[in-house]
């Protein structure tokens, strides 16, 4: 029976399964040791990765959250005098004006951000698709580039392109401009993506029972997506209260700044603060840029984790 | 010789205090316009910023300012150099522009917005404060007891890249005593990366004393930096800080920034005068230069320049000039738009530009300026900035600063 | 029996109907003309924005042509634009920052998914994303006082040794330098390659895996041949999104680089990138150093460009390729 068996043709697909047979287990041992190799290096990657991010923190905890204390935020920095180089006094000016400026940027960037994605979620034209594609652009430029849009139309303005613009030199209006339409586009985004994931049954829903589009979204489609739309607000707040670039000459910081609430006038803000004190010759001034970024990470941190949370509350409301 | 910090600034202020008491015998205790100058009827809200060399005495000033000024609202000094001083006055962002060189009819013609053509007599220039550049270096094993001495040609030599070494024989013979404590390391120098005020008088100086060497005019542009160990500071801070954060380094920074970091009282070098002495930086030396030269305009180099003026009273005198000094100004538009802030303007500047006679026991913004390790103003320095301000006039050619709010 | 011939009462149109209408479709257009009128103002504020930047920079194209872009010296004082050496400065940051950042980014999001435990998934990807949010004047700051000068005392006199001096390690060890910059770009980006390349790797299906798994391949050979072919436009979105923020990063990178508009010659040595000299350089520039500060950001914004349509483009051939 065997020497029926051995005259039969060659199964090729039999043939080739021996091979990849054999030659896996002649290379079970390399492959598997270079596997283990790769793996090992993908954890050593990941530690590498952490390594730097929690020296930060660490550097942050431990230079910085011994300034913290009741006069660092509510006092104004001081003036070093001979008896007193290092008298740094605090940081409130910084405080009120990144209020004031991320306010009122806010205020500029909301109901842009949130109608113009509600156009794009909304509508499929070319311009609505032109817009989509320039807000993620936008989100991609660098940062300094909005301030030199923000000092060129408001801090000289002037006589321009046929429109005049208003003068108001260096003040906290002229950075919440530019902070502003830095936020726009992440606003715009965010709450596109959100809006769309509304379910398409809920939509179509609202428009079987005879409501035209705009009740539909009005009514339906923005409260449901309102978490999205609030985490996109905090998202894009949290970018705007760290940006440095598109302020530097644009709002007139300086680290003696008064404290003011009035857009009007120059006003600090806190990552300013950090720029203008990190190559401080006053030690004591360098060494409290550490516990100002310790406070700005801290106010990020809550807001992207306000974001998250949000976010876990959408998911479990859904199910 | 220890450098006595304590006893230097005790024995400053009270030779401010003496200065101050005798420049202002022309205005009696009742100074009608100082009397008046804190009183403002309409709030109103001014911005300057410029030269770093007035940093301190700014911030000081405006604080103190400030607190006793309800209606006043003045924003912080903008740190950003003499040239952005200028620049920010010509395109109207700054109410005043600070610079430590008046501003010339060629500055203006560089600096105005396109499409302007502005003139020199378009504008005021008040002196508000006398300092003096310190040259300060970081060595290891170098304290405050000991200072280096340097004068006018090796200084030139460093920043030309022609002395590379700290122990080159010619700053050894020099500094017999500390010779073989000088390492065999590069000279790392510092210079502005910004356009400065403070570069220009010591490029001055460079020129005026070391002439053979120093052929370029002063300029406020920032150095050459020759060789790879060489670093560029952004403003006085920025100078000071890269010299205290690092080692084997060299630069030119206001005085007061040496006066109040203690980081930097370990290395400030005595400078060669005119006069034939090693002198170190320090508010009455910086007086003696003053005094040697009283009659100061912002009118050209020539009557502006204060910088390697000889002793009065020569070589023997007991307190020598130093020689690396120079007032520093507020470029302010003669013509003000806004009726307002042009009186608030006018105002500070009187009260910063002046001192009050301890009599009085109020404060003027010269009795604050020796605290910050600034010389104050000679008497007929303060009358020049007075009749300055008295020309600057409001919307409706009325004179701003008056007597009554 | 109903009568079947008139039609029932209720269907009848009522005699009022005919004067009032009771019911009058309301217009849907105020909410389009809104909504189209928001995003007409957002189209201005882009455009006056790229007007703004461009019309600024007229007056150097004008002035000095095109040799801004092949001039090799940049110095105010001397009116010499040329923007070659910023140009380099700012490709050779990005180049260190995502030499060191692709591997161990797409290293560390392997790892996450499919080399550590799942329970610990949530925690570090929270962690990752969390740290992506830090701002760049933090990095910056960390960057100046603890990573520079610990690289200055300790890590650069070793490279150098270790390298013998050779280019491109060679020269006096500075405080502020290209190689430093690079570094702080790179601790910037990572969190960012990780967060994306890791929602690139998750929308793997198991099945795929497993499926691998099954034919004896081993967990290497199913990353490379299985998970990265896949996640590949993922990665691609991630690394150019990455990139683009590299090129335009301005404090950290100005806090510490030096800001030596020269091609550095060594790693060791300062530099300086676009948008660190535009930040700098700004507030006491003449309005002619002006014009030729915004040429360089038209530069820096087409340059921006280019990186995101490149990316597109990669990922558009990959989706195409993908298709059966």
């Amino acid at each position: 029976m065997t020497d029926v068996l051995e005259q039969l043709p060659k199964d090729p697909i039999l043939e080739r399964r021996e091979l990849v047979k054999a030659v896996s287990a002649r290379t079970l041992r390399r492959r598997s040791l270079t596997s283990k190799g790769m793996v090992g290096l993908c954890a050593l990657a990941f530690v590498l990765a952490l390594v730097p991010l929690v020296a930060i923190l660490y550097s942050l905890v431990s230079k910085g959250l011994h300034w913290w204390s009741r006069e660092f935020f509510t006092t104004s920095p001081a003036v070093p005098s001979i008896g007193n180089p290092n008298n740094v006094g605090g940081f409130a000016n910084a405080i009120v004006g990144t209020l004031v400026i991320i306010g009122l940027a806010t205020l500029l960037a909301i109901p842009v951000g949130l109608l113009a994605g509600l156009l794009v979620a909304e509508s499929d034209s070319r311009f609505a698709r032109m817009l989509r594609s320039t807000a993620e652009i936008m989100t991609g430029l660098p940062s300094i580039l909005l301030g030199i849009f923000a000092y060129t139309v408001l801090v000289i303005g002037g006589e321009k392109w046929g429109i005049t613009f208003p003068t108001i030199g260096y003040s906290g209006i002229a950075g919440a401009f530019a902070i502003g339409v830095l936020m726009v586009p992440i606003i715009m985004k965010a709450s596109e993506a959100s809006l769309r994931s509304v379910p398409q049954v809920v939509k179509e829903a609202g428009l079987a029972l005879g409501a035209r589009r705009s009740v539909v979204a009005r009514r339906i489609i923005v409260p449901t997506a309102l978490p999205g739309l609030i985490t996109s607000v905090l998202l894009a707040v949290s970018r705007g209260v760290g940006e440095t670039a598109p302020l530097i000459w644009v709002v007139g910081a300086s680290i003696y700044n008064p404290l003011t609430w009035n857009p009007h006038h120059p006003m600090s803000a806190i990552p300013m603060m950090i720029w203008l004190n990190y190559n401080s010759p006053y030690p004591g001034f360098q060494d409290s840029a550490w516990g100002i970024a310790l406070f700005l990470v801290v106010v990020v941190l809550f807001l992207n984790l306000g974001c998250r949370l949000l976010a876990a509350f959408i998911q479990r409301e859904r199910r | 010789m220890r450098f006595p910090v304590r006893r230097v600034t005790a024995a400053g202020i009270a030779v401010g205090a003496a200065l101050t008491l005798a420049a202002t015998p022309a205005f009696a205790a009742g100074d009608p316009y100082l009397a008046a100058d804190t009183v403002m009827n309409n709030a109103a809200s001014i911005a300057g910023g410029g030269s770093t060399f007035a940093g301190p005495l700014q911030n000081a000033a405006q604080a103190y300012y400030q607190a006793r000024n309800a209606n006043a609202s003045i924003a912080g000094y903008q740190l950003v150099g003499s040239g952005a001083g200028e620049v920010g006055i010509l395109n109207n962002t700054f109410s005043w522009g600070g610079t430590d060189v008046p501003m010339s009819q060629t500055d203006i013609n560089s600096n105005e917005p396109s499409g302007k053509h502005y003139t020199v007599g378009q504008f005021q220039q008040i002196p508000i404060g006398l300092g003096g550049i310190a040259i300060s270096y970081n060595l290891p094993g170098f304290t405050n007891k000991i200072h280096l001495r340097f004068n006018a040609t090796i200084l030139a030599k460093i920043y030309q890249g022609k002395i590379l070494k700290w122990n080159d024989p010619a700053i050894k013979a020099l500094n017999k005593t500390y010779a073989a404590k000088l390492p065999n390391h590069a000279i790392d120098y510092v210079a502005r990366a910004d356009k400065s005020g403070s570069t220009y008088i010591f490029t001055n100086f460079l020129g005026v004393a070391a002439p053979a060497l120093w052929t370029t005019a002063p300029s406020k542009a920032p150095l050459t930096l020759q060789n790879s160990g060489d670093l560029a500071g952004t403003g006085n801070p920025g100078m000071a800080a890269d010299i205290a954060h690092n080692q084997f380094t060299i630069g030119y920074v206001e005085y007061s920034y040496v006066l109040l970091n203690p980081a930097l009282a370990n290395g400030v070098a005595a400078i060669l005068n005119k006069s034939g002495v090693y002198t170190l930086p320090s508010i009455p030396t910086v007086a003696a230069d003053a005094a040697a030269k009283p009659n100061v305009s912002p009118a050209s180099l020539a009557t502006y320049s204060i910088v390697f003026e000889p002793t009065k009273g020569g070589r023997t005198a007991r307190v020598q000039a130093y020689p690396i000094a120079g007032y520093t100004w507020a470029i302010v538009w003669q013509h003000q738009t806004d009726a307002n802030k042009g009186t608030l303007l006018v105002k500070y500047l009187d009260w910063l530009s002046h001192s009050w006679p301890p009599i009085a026991h109020q404060i003027a913004g010269q009795n604050i300026a020796g605290q910050q390790g600034y010389v104050p103003l000679p008497a007929n320095i303060q009358h020049l900035a007075r009749f300055s301000l008295l020309a600057v006039r409001g919307p409706a050619s009325q004179v701003l600063l008056t007597t009554h709010g | 029996m109903a009568q079947v011939t008139q039609a029932p009462p209720e269907l009848a149109p009522s005699p009022d109907l005919a004067r009032k209408p009771r019911f009058r479709a309301r217009s849907d257009s105020p909410y389009w003309v809104l909504l189209y009128a928001v995003g007409a103002i957002f189209g201005l504020l882009i455009v006056g924005f790229l007007l703004s930047v461009i019309s600024e920079s007229w007056p150097a194209w004008q002035k000095y042509g095109l040799s801004i872009l092949y001039g090799t010296t940049w110095n105010q004082s001397t009116g010499q634009f040329g923007a070659v050496p910023l140009i380099i400065g700012t490709i050779e940051t990005t180049a260190i920052a995502l030499f060191l950042a692709v591997p161990i980014g797409i290293g560390t999001a392997l790892a996450i998914v499919h080399v550590l435990p799942a329970r610990l998934r949530t925690v570090t990807s929270s962690v990752v994303e969390l740290l992506a949010a830090v701002p760049s004047v933090v990095y910056g700051l960390w960057g100046f006082l603890v990573l520079g000068p610990w690289f200055a005392t300790t890590v650069e006199p070793k490279i150098q040794s270790f390298w013998h001096g050779n280019f491109p390690f060679q020269g006096q060890v500075e405080t502020s330098s290209l190689l430093l910059a690079g570094c702080v770009l790179f601790v910037m980006i990572l969190p960012l390659v990780v967060a994306l390349s890791r929602d690139a790797i998750m929308t793997v299906p198991d099945e795929t895996i497993e499926g691998a798994l099954s034919v004896g391949a081993t967990r290497w050979q199913v990353f490379r041949k299985v998970v990265l072919p896949s996640a590949r436009v993922g990665i691609v979105g991630a690394v150019t999104l990455a990139t683009a923020r590299a090129l335009g990063e301005t404090v950290a990178v100005a806090m510490v680089i030096g800001l030596n508009p020269n091609i550095a010659h060594s790693l060791y040595a300062p530099s300086a990138t676009i948008a660190s000299i535009i930040a700098t350089e700004f507030q006491d520039s003449t309005p002619n150093e002006v014009a030729a500060l915004c040429a360089l950001a038209v530069i820096l914004m087409a340059m921006t460009l280019v990186v995101n349509l490149l990316g597109r483009w990669l990922i558009n051939r990959g989706a195409v390729k993908a298709t059966p």
